[in-house]
């Protein structure tokens, strides 16, 4: 038999899913709660296999629920219930320590298998949330994927090709028809924002970027 | 629950809010009288009527509308109603007692969710005192536009964030551009002269820079190709934070003031180079008779080592004291007559003495007052000695004809006598020689030798002369005497005989004497001896043994008798002159005489001297040349003083012909006899014939007097005058081009020649080409008479300050602004009316006018006025410097800028409050847009999802018809719940609140692709796990999502780009760009939404701008400031 808190502040949504779980006869809801710390409150009192608990509680808000059950009851398999689609939503609950996430609007069975799902040690996503959206998703907030070069302006392109084709300041004021003191101050804001310090990074910089055509 | 309190706490805050600041806000039904629906209690101070009053009468607002105002207020209701942006209105309004007030109104629809209007929200602001100083600004302003079109004054603002340049009109009057016409930093620089280019462009960075104002000389070039020579200045505004926002300066252009001081220098300098280069010595002296000029030649002349010897000093030293009475009565007299000349002694530095020639000349001002005396000074002590000399020689050749022995006749080629000499008077019995003269020689010679004497006289003529031939002659009395006679004819240059002289000599004693056979060789030689030239007797042989030589020729020579006598004559002239005296002794041999054969002489000591030397034969009795009688005079100071005479010929034609003046000279008729190169060239210029630029007028050019009144009598004109003995002051002429009405002018004087008895031989005239000098000088009045006017007009105070900062002279518009009497001010220093913390600014600046760093500053100050009220002026400082450079005065003018500055404080106090009120705004529509989501979301949507949950779980009715409803209502309930979800995340995506920018962005990349099919390809930068305040996430978000929107609306592309980064944890910067159609970022300011993101950006302290053209695209970029960072949610 597995046992089941309940935490939703919607009465009719506890309803919706204590029928669903009441179907199963080796499931048991054995406490529910209206606000997050109520679910706490529970857990520690019925210690369930199973937390099922919603993300927008009131009073404390589902992922710092998620937190503190897993910090001081590990064993404790929790699934997070939501309204919530979006990949940043899974990605934070699950890395508060959630192992299911559920949504509201997905078909009912959808909660049934996941605490199957749980019991086992595996994790559970409704769909059409999948491991390789998530995975996709954190690969593209976790870290900066603009090239440095795309923050330059376009004054500044400009400038940085003729200095990596070796052109002096007072031939680019020239050719530009600028003063030479703008020129360097274009000159010094580039090398800042690619974070260059000496003409020899900027060089470097260039022949990567193939801004200076090597010989055959 | 907790939140929907919160928010109502923050509606009441925001009534209060709205109902304290000074403007009127209200809604509006959406009907056809735009019945109020709410008003603020503001209403009352503004026109008068208590909200209740306002709301009873469902068509009063239209009524209060001025009726001139009503058609533009009911379009503006229209607009607002059909269109999405807020649109603004000025009107006037009628105000509860009938005063008219000037509103600015602000109306927008407000919309429910699904974008039905629901009624009309706006903001009312009383803007009647702006309008009031608008107006007078606007009046100002035209008014200073025209000062500065009379001064040629041209402004201009250079907005520094933007580069964005305003010009004002004279600007592009200055540049020869069509009004309007658009300028760019970049395009103003393809004006500037590119020599100067580099100039401009440090200024431009210094300025930006270092905030000082600048101010430079540069030239541009206009798109007609003329360059003109600009004055710039320039100046940076701050805003109440201090920052530097705006360029602002003026360009006048000075391009006739420095051409005509060019000019004038050039004048100046080639006058000056005119007078050290000219051969003559040249003093110039005061009227206090102290030298002020004197050219090298002068200096040389007078012995000195430099003009410093001389400058200063009275010209009377240089005068020798008994000439002293002379001069002064010659000055008097050059004074009323313009010149003069006389001759005086002079005394040069050392003291010694010499004569000069003196020309004098009074230089006046353009008044007639005497400025100045010129002397032109030759040293005539040469001149002098050589006449003297000449004199002399003349003198002794005429008694030396008188005190000959011999009877000397002059007679023409008709024989009839011209002069004889007192022996001839003596031998033919007369008592004069008028008894004689007009004769015919042959009424003295015997009858019976009158047929050999015209042989003789036709010998004489083909042959030259004819020696010793006896006649039988006639005296007075009838008597007879023998007469021996030497007969040579006289040519004129062309060889024309015009005279013969004959020698006579009574022989009838001779004849008894040689009879007699006494010839005393004592007698003899004591008539020699008495002639006062050289006498000598040699042998008529090659060897020309020296025979006799009287006393004059051993004082010639320097010897003694016996070192003469039996000596070679030739051992006495010069080796070179061997030859010639060789061909002049074969002469008189052949001919019997010699005449002014010139030789160089040896003395005893070596040293030579030139001799004249006329030689006669001697023959026996039976014609055989026996001897050679020479008769020798020195004559080297003759030549000398022949030679001087030469040179000085030489010298005045060298002069006349080099001199820049033009120099004609004029026969008595009026043609003209000669003249010099430069007059050929300024008479040349006339194209017509020479005597044109002095007494005619031609089909080409009228001649007109300086103040261009056209000659009409020509015997005005100075050669004219000159002709009949006037002597001629300076003349400036105009000579006017009948086709083009350009004039040259030339500087003529005019003087008569006079003969010895003062009878008018011809005229000189000088003239000099000063075209430049008087188009300078035109040019400069011209400029002078604008300033005048300029400053008579009193739109402008203007101050004369000394260098001590006392007020000197002010004008009326000054003492109106200051309020003091004219009298009172010019006691005062401006240091003491200036407001104390304007002090130090003024100060600084005038400090660095003193230390010649600059020659003037512009800036704002206050004066106390005399009612100890304040003024805000602009003053603009120009100081006039001495020749030493240190200030002699300073000019100031002030404009009163009390008014601006109050409608600036005003403005920006306004745009601060509306600036405060729309972020308010904002802010309150966001937190209900949150609030209403999160309510729509969290509430319904639940309260949904628990109801499709309940249904899934119920047992499914049994019969086929309830069935089929069931499932129904479930597909209705899952439909709502998108549609709720859908509706909350429009208003405002919870994941932006939950999750931050990052999360919320991709988010809404996804629902806009699938709305619109275009995809978006988003990098990012330094963003990643990070919070931002909540102001600025919001305002990205929403800048982002206003601008995809526009790419889906207009772009017509099927990728859209958007970067996001942060630079230096200071701003976070997106672009959102498209490679679609573009727009033409000029012509389209506010394309839709763009105002908007400004607005929002700018509500932040950020910028947004917007890079477009046609088919190349559109990028919006964004900068926005971090501001503090939020911790973690």
């Amino acid at each position: 038999m597995t046992t089941v808190v309940l935490a939703d502040d919607h009465a009719l949504v506890r309803a919706g899913v204590r029928t669903v779980l009441g179907n199963e006869h080796d499931i048991a809801v054995v406490g529910e709660a209206a606000d997050g710390v109520e679910a706490i409150e529970m857990v520690n009192k019925t210690r369930p296999d199973v937390l099922i608990v919603d993300m927008m509680l009131p009073r404390l808000i589902g992922l710092d629920v998620i937190r503190q059950v897993k910090k001081q009851h590990p064993e404790i398999h929790i699934i997070a219930l939501s309204m919530q689609s979006g990949e940043a939503y899974v990605l934070a609950a699950l890395h508060a320590g959630a192992e299911a996430y559920v949504l509201k609007e997905a078909s009912i069975t959808d909660i049934v298998q996941a605490v199957r799902e749980v019991v086992e040690g595996r994790r559970y996503l409704s769909p059409p949330l999948s491991e390789e959206a998530l995975e996709v998703y954190a690969q593209k907030v976790s870290g900066d994927t603009l090239d440095r070069y795309a923050t330059l302006t376009t004054r500044e392109r400009e400038i940085l090709h003729l200095v990596a084709q070796g052109l002096t300041t007072a031939a680019i004021a020239d050719r530009l028809k600028l003063s030479p003191r703008t020129v360097d101050v274009h000159r010094a804001r580039f090398m800042h924002k690619l974070g260059l310090h000496s003409q020899t990074e900027l060089v470097r910089y260039a022949i990567g970027r193939g801004l200076i055509p090597l010989p055959e | 629950m907790q939140d929907r309190r919160l928010n109502g706490s923050n509606e009441l805050r925001f009534q209060t809010l709205i109902e304290q600041i000074p403007a009127i806000v209200y809604t509006a039904a959406l009907d056809e009288h735009s019945r109020t629906l709410y008003v603020s209690p503001h209403i009352e101070s503004i026109l008068g009527f208590t909200p209740a009053e306002w709301m009873a009468d469902p068509e009063l607002w239209l009524k209060q509308v001025h009726p001139d105002d009503v058609t533009a207020v009911l379009d503006a209701v229209k607009r607002a109603q059909e269109s999405s942006t807020p649109v603004p209105l000025e009107y006037r309004s009628f105000t509860r007692d009938g005063r008219v007030v000037w509103l600015h109104d602000t109306a927008s629809v407000v919309r429910d969710e699904s974008g039905a209007p629901l009624f009309l929200q706006g903001v009312t602001v009383d803007i009647t005192e702006r309008k009031r100083i608008e107006q007078q600004l606007l009046e100002r302003e035209v008014q200073l536009a025209e000062a500065l079109h009379l001064a040629q004054i041209g402004s201009f603002s250079l907005d520094l964030t933007t580069n964005a340049i305003r010009w004002s009109d004279e600007m592009y009057r200055i540049y020869g551009l069509p009004l309007h016409a658009p300028v760019t930093l970049e395009t103003f620089y393809t004006y500037v002269h590119p020599d100067d280019r580099g100039e401009v462009e440090r200024i431009e960075h210094d300025v930006r820079a270092n905030h000082q104002p600048a101010s430079l000389y540069f030239r541009i070039r206009r798109p007609d190709g003329t360059e003109r020579i600009l004055h710039g200045r320039v100046q940076v505004e701050r805003d109440e934070r201090g920052q530097t926002f705006r360029m602002y300066g003026t360009n006048q252009d000075v391009t006739e003031r420095v051409k005509a001081e060019q000019a004038r220098r050039a004048v100046e300098e080639r006058y000056r180079s005119l007078i050290e280069a000219t051969p003559s010595a040249i003093v110039v002296a005061g009227m206090d008779t102290r030298i002020s000029m004197v050219t090298p030649q002068a200096v040389v002349l007078f012995g000195c080592a430099e003009a410093s010897q001389m400058l200063g000093r009275p010209i009377f030293e240089f005068i020798a004291p008994e000439d002293h009475e002379k001069a002064n009565y010659k000055i008097g007299l050059a004074l009323e007559h313009g010149s003069g000349h006389a001759e005086y002694t002079l005394v040069k530095c050392d003291g010694s003495r010499f004569l000069a020639a003196l020309n004098a000349a009074i230089i006046t001002d353009e008044a007639g007052r005497p400025q100045a005396i010129t002397g032109v000074i030759r040293d005539i002590t040469e001149e002098r000695r050589a006449e003297d000399a000449l004199r002399e020689s003349e003198e002794r050749y005429r008694s030396l004809v008188e005190a000959s022995p011999d009877a000397i006749v002059l007679s023409d080629q008709n024989a009839t006598v011209l002069m004889v000499n007192g022996q001839a008077v003596r031998l033919f019995g007369y008592e004069t020689a008028s008894q004689i003269v007009g004769r015919s020689v042959f009424e003295f010679i015997a009858p019976e030798d009158h047929e050999p004497a015209k042989e003789k006289t036709h010998q004489v003529l083909t042959m030259g002369s004819v020696t010793a031939f006896e006649y039988t002659m006639l005296r007075r009395d009838g008597s007879r005497f023998l007469a021996e006679l030497n007969a040579t004819r006289i040519l004129d240059p062309m060889s024309n005989v015009v005279a013969f002289t004959g020698v006579l000599r009574d022989i009838t004693e001779r004849r008894k004497a040689e009879i007699a056979l006494a010839l005393s060789e004592e007698r003899y030689r004591s008539l020699i001896e008495v002639s006062p030239d050289g006498i000598a007797q040699v042998a008529a042989d090659p060897s020309c043994t020296i025979l006799v030589v009287n006393q004059q020729v051993l004082a010639m020579l320097g010897y003694e008798r016996d070192e003469l006598i039996g000596q070679s004559a030739f051992d006495f002239i010069a080796p070179e002159d061997h030859a010639r005296a060789g061909t002049g002794l074969a002469q008189v041999l052949s001919h019997g005489h010699i005449e002014n054969a010139q030789y160089t002489l040896v003395r005893k000591d070596g040293s030579r001297f030139l001799s004249e030397l006329s030689g006669r034969v001697i023959a026996d009795g039976g014609g055989v040349p026996r001897t050679v009688i020479a008769v020798l005079r020195d004559i080297t100071e003759r030549r000398k003083a022949e030679q001087e005479r030469e040179r000085l010929i030489a010298e005045l034609d060298a002069t006349f012909s080099s001199t820049t003046h033009g120099i004609v000279l004029y026969a008595p008729d009026g043609s003209i006899v000669r003249m010099n190169a430069a007059a050929e060239k300024v008479i040349g210029k006339t194209a017509v014939s020479p005597s044109l630029a002095m007494n005619e007028r031609t089909y080409l050019f009228d001649p007109i007097w300086e103040d261009g009144q056209r000659v009409t009598n020509f015997d005005d004109l100075p050669a004219q005058r000159a002709l009949r003995g006037e002597m001629g002051q300076e003349v400036v002429l105009g000579f006017k081009n009948v086709h083009n009405g350009q004039v040259f002018w030339l500087s003529i004087s005019a003087a008569p020649i006079r003969d010895a008895d003062g009878r008018v031989l011809g005229a000189v005239l000088t003239a000099l080409d000063i075209t430049d000098r008087k188009q300078a000088e035109q040019r400069l009045r011209a400029s002078e008479e604008r300033f005048r006017r300029y400053f008579e007009l009193g739109l402008i105070g203007m101050a004369i300050t000394s260098k001590d900062k006392t007020f000197l002279e002010v004008n009326d518009e000054l003492c109106k602004m200051l309020g003091y009497d004219r009298d009172e001010l010019l006691g005062l220093s401006w240091e003491q009316i200036t407001h104390t913390d304007d002090l130090d600014a003024d100060r600084s600046q005038y400090e660095r006018v003193l230390a010649g760093e600059i020659d003037g500053y512009s800036l704002d100050k206050r004066y106390f006025r005399k009612d100890g009220t304040l003024i805000y002026v602009t003053i603009s400082i120009k100081c006039v410097r001495r020749t030493d450079t240190s200030v002699d005065y300073s000019i100031a003018l002030l404009q009163d800028i009390t008014e601006r500055k109050q409608t600036e404080a005003e403005r920006a106090r306004l745009f601060n409050v509306l600036q405060r009120l729309s972020r308010q705004l904002l802010l309150a529509q966001e937190n209900e847009r949150r609030h209403v989501a999160r309510e729509l979301h969290d509430e319904i949507g639940q309260q949904l999802t628990g109801l499709s949950i309940l249904l899934q779980t119920g047992e499914p009715p049994a019969s086929e018809t309830n069935r089929e409803r069931f499932s129904q209502a479930l597909e209705i309930v899952r439909v709502l719940i998108t549609q709720v979800r859908n509706l909350s995340l429009d208003l405002r995506p919870q994941a932006l609140d939950d999750m931050g920018l990052l999360p919320a962005l991709y988010w809404q990349f996804e629902r806009y692709t699938e709305q619109t099919g275009v995809v978006v390809q988003f990098e990012h930068l330094g963003v990643a796990g990070r919070r931002f305040a909540m102001e600025v996430e919001t305002t990205a978000y929403r800048i982002i999502q206003e601008a995809l929107t526009n790419v889906a609306r207009h772009a017509g592309v099927k990728t859209a780009t958007v970067n996001l980064w942060t630079e230096d944890n200071e701003q976070l910067c997106l672009t959102v760009s498209d490679n679609g159609r573009g727009f033409d970022a000029e012509k389209t300011n506010s394309r839709g939404g763009l105002g908007g993101m400004q607005e929002r950006a700018a509500l932040i302290g950020g910028t947004v701008s917007i890079e477009a053209a046609f088919g190349a695209g559109t990028t919006v970029r964004a900068q926005l400031p971090l501001g503090e960072e939020e911790p973690d949610a």
